[in-house]
């Protein structure tokens, strides 16, 4: 365990987004949408990643299925997000990009205070899409924004559970996987831990006054989520809104295991225990501040394209096609 | 590795009684049944890899429901296949000629004749350049900066200096997403692309062209809608030749496979599993190897067949198939997660 203290980093999402997303979105406007730019509800998928090289870290994954997507036997966890699908190029820029996240963050805490979240974990990992589509030229502008509420932390340490496994410790993974077929796909991203005698016990976010009713708020609780960042020191995205969460139930001192592990007979876990302390309690009332807009490989905040032309387009499609 | 034999040979148990009779060493082709085999053992070995359902529209019966097609994610790719053949084609001799089967098939590199003039044409070719028709649309991209967020220091930067002095966080330029599924009509395992860019959007067939290497892209790659899955248009690379070619890599691997466990010999069993990594090994982009191997070949014809332990089993195809599918894509990084593991 290393004794220092700093500002945590957090991983941020990448996006990727499969063509059939935009195949089915096109298909949606024409038939469906017309005009109506109304928000659609819509669900992104993020998960542990395969391999640790940073090609795979990170990664939220948005496809055809998000439209209407079947929960049932996803190994994933889930991202509820929403589409704002606009008609022209001059209503996207028009967005007032930094009023539209702080409102999405507002939504947020709101759901977090009313116990909304603890019903539905994964708003944690909401995100909100602007989107505007030229059918005529088969080109798509879009960019994400995932919303995080800031909370105060200093990262205190790291660990990595080599050092004296125990019993219960080597079933962890186990005790979490059988966890994970109990719970509905939504609670799935997020725990709670504590330590029994023999085992691990691990809890839903609506379960917290079960788990730590009797902790006094400086004692250590233990927490644990599905980790998409493979970096030794840098936890994925997800962690921050949770951290807010906690911070939002007055505990000041957290221990939290970033899964890492994509099967639970790994031998050797890649998971991390991070330490964290919270150096100021967030007010009840104000919402916190709010960030999230993707950045682009340059760290710019600007929108990203995709153009499909030759993969949708039906008459270069036949043109190509020998 | 216990468990690993006892799972193998469950599954040869499992094999023998198909009434499909296997010829996969004869023609390298291989049944459904034989690439279910060949699946799972990939899976096992290589994590990276998945097996996936279908929707229920593109099921199709003669192979498992969970079992439908092979997918791996996310496989990074910092180089195009053009800047790389280059230096392929440099470590190539005029001795490559021994290792190419009666077509001329099987070597990806350096078989010269045909290949340079498409790859000076492609590499030309502007990877992604935005259409000039498309002024309305460009100044979406004209958005103030919104300074506020901009300071946001939880937000970790990847690629700056400091992150990547403790490595592993750069990005590569673009990853790729891949599927195997079985051809019916070619009865072998048939390889699907989608490409994404750094940004994490799809590449055009255009730009996954660069990818493939000449040779192949000239001849054998497509674009298609995916039979597995709804919506879904990528690159496939048709095996019409895969059966060919695969005979040869496997009984290339048999030799190779045979040599190492005569030089193992002395010191008693080894795994079998091992064995067959090395004797992949061999296979990969190393041709010396492979012009050795012709003259062991003939050693192997007269006692062949007799000790089903040394031979190549079934289940060891795709991941022989998997190295010629890095040869037709030296710049899709796959190799590298095996590696790892």
């Amino acid at each position: 365990m290393q004794d220092f203290e700093q500002p945590p980093q957090y991983l941020p999402f990448r996006s990727f987004v499969d063509p059939s997303f935009f195949q089915v979105l096109s298909d949606r406007k024409l038939n469906d949408y017309k005009l109506d730019t109304t928000e659609r509800q819509i669900y992104a998928t993020y998960g542990i990643p395969v391999s640790t090289s940073s090609a795979s870290s990170g990664i939220i994954t948005l496809s055809g299925d998000g439209f209407d997507l079947d929960f049932s036997g996803l190994a994933d966890c889930i991202a509820p997000g929403l589409l704002l699908n606009l008609n022209t190029s001059e209503e996207f820029k028009a967005v007032d990009k930094t009023s539209l996240i702080q409102d999405q963050g507002g939504k947020l805490w709101n759901a977090i205070q009313d116990g909304t979240v603890s019903d539905n974990p994964s708003l944690l990992a909401s995100f909100y899409l602007l989107c505007y589509s030229d059918l005529k030229r088969y080109k798509f502008y879009y960019w994400f924004a995932f919303p995080v509420l800031h909370s105060d932390w200093a990262f205190t340490g790291s660990e990595t559970s080599t050092n004296e496994v125990t019993y219960a410790d080597s079933n962890l993974n186990i005790a979490i996987e059988e966890w994970r077929k109990r719970v509905r796909i939504q609670e799935s991203g997020f725990f709670l831990l504590r330590r029994g005698e023999e085992t691990w016990n691990i809890g839903t976010l609506n379960q917290w006054s079960d788990f730590f009713g009797r902790f006094r708020l400086d004692d250590e609780i233990t927490v644990g989520f599905y980790d998409p960042s493979s970096l030794p020191t840098c936890p994925g995205w997800p962690l921050r809104n949770f951290l807010a969460f906690i911070a939002s139930k007055g505990h000041s001192r957290v221990k939290v295991l970033c899964l890492r592990d994509l099967m639970s007979t790994a031998s050797e876990t890649r998971s991390v225990w991070m330490k964290f302390r919270c150096l100021e309690p967030m007010s009840r009332t104000a919402t916190p501040k709010v960030s999230g807009w993707e950045r682009n490989v340059q760290n710019r905040l600007v929108p990203k394209s995709a153009d499909l032309s030759s993969l949708l387009d039906p008459l270069r499609l036949a043109d190509q096609a020998v | 590795m216990l468990r690993l034999q006892s799972t193998l040979s469950s599954w040869r148990e499992y094999l023998s009684p198909v009434s499909h009779v296997s010829t996969f060493k004869q023609t390298g082709e291989i049944t459904p049944e034989e690439f279910v085999l060949a699946g799972d053992y990939l899976v096992y070995k290589f994590p990276t890899w998945s097996w996936s359902s279908a929707p229920a529209s593109k099921m199709r019966d003669f192979l498992p429901p969970d079992k439908q097609f092979l997918v791996t994610k996310h496989v990074a790719s910092h180089v195009r296949a053009q800047s790389t053949s280059a230096e392929y084609n440099g470590g190539s001799t005029a001795g490559d000629a021994e290792a190419e089967d009666e077509d001329g098939w099987t070597l990806s590199y350096g078989s010269g004749q045909g290949s340079k003039g498409t790859t000076s044409q492609s590499t030309t070719r502007p990877s992604s350049a935005p259409a000039d028709d498309d002024d309305d649309a460009d100044s979406i991209f004209d958005i103030d900066e919104m300074e506020d967020e901009m300071e946001d220091a939880g937000y970790l930067v990847r690629d700056s200096a400091a992150a990547s002095a403790d490595g592993n966080t750069t990005l590569p330029d673009r990853s790729y997403n891949l599927y195997i599924t079985y051809s019916t009509s070619y009865r072998v395992p048939k390889m699907y692309l989608s490409g994404f860019n750094a940004s994490g959007s799809p590449l055009s067939p255009q730009e996954m062209f660069e990818d493939i290497v000449s040779e192949y892209k000239d001849k054998t790659v497509t674009i298609e809608t995916a039979p597995f899955l709804e919506n879904m248009t990528m690159i496939s690379i048709h095996p019409c030749r895969h059966a060919s070619v695969m005979k040869m890599l496997l009984s290339r691997a048999e030799a190779r496979q045979r040599r190492l466990r005569a030089a193992q010999h002395t010191s008693g069993k080894s795994a079998a599993a091992d064995d067959l990594m090395a004797g992949i090994q061999g296979l990969g982009l190393d041709s010396e190897e492979w012009e050795d191997l012709a003259a062991e070949q003939k050693v192997e014809e007269g006692g062949a067949d007799d000790s089903d332990e040394e031979a190549v089993r079934v289940d060891q195809y795709l991941v022989i198939f998997l190295k010629f599918i890095s040869s037709v894509t030296p710049g899709i990084e796959h190799d590298n997660t095996m590696a790892a593991l």
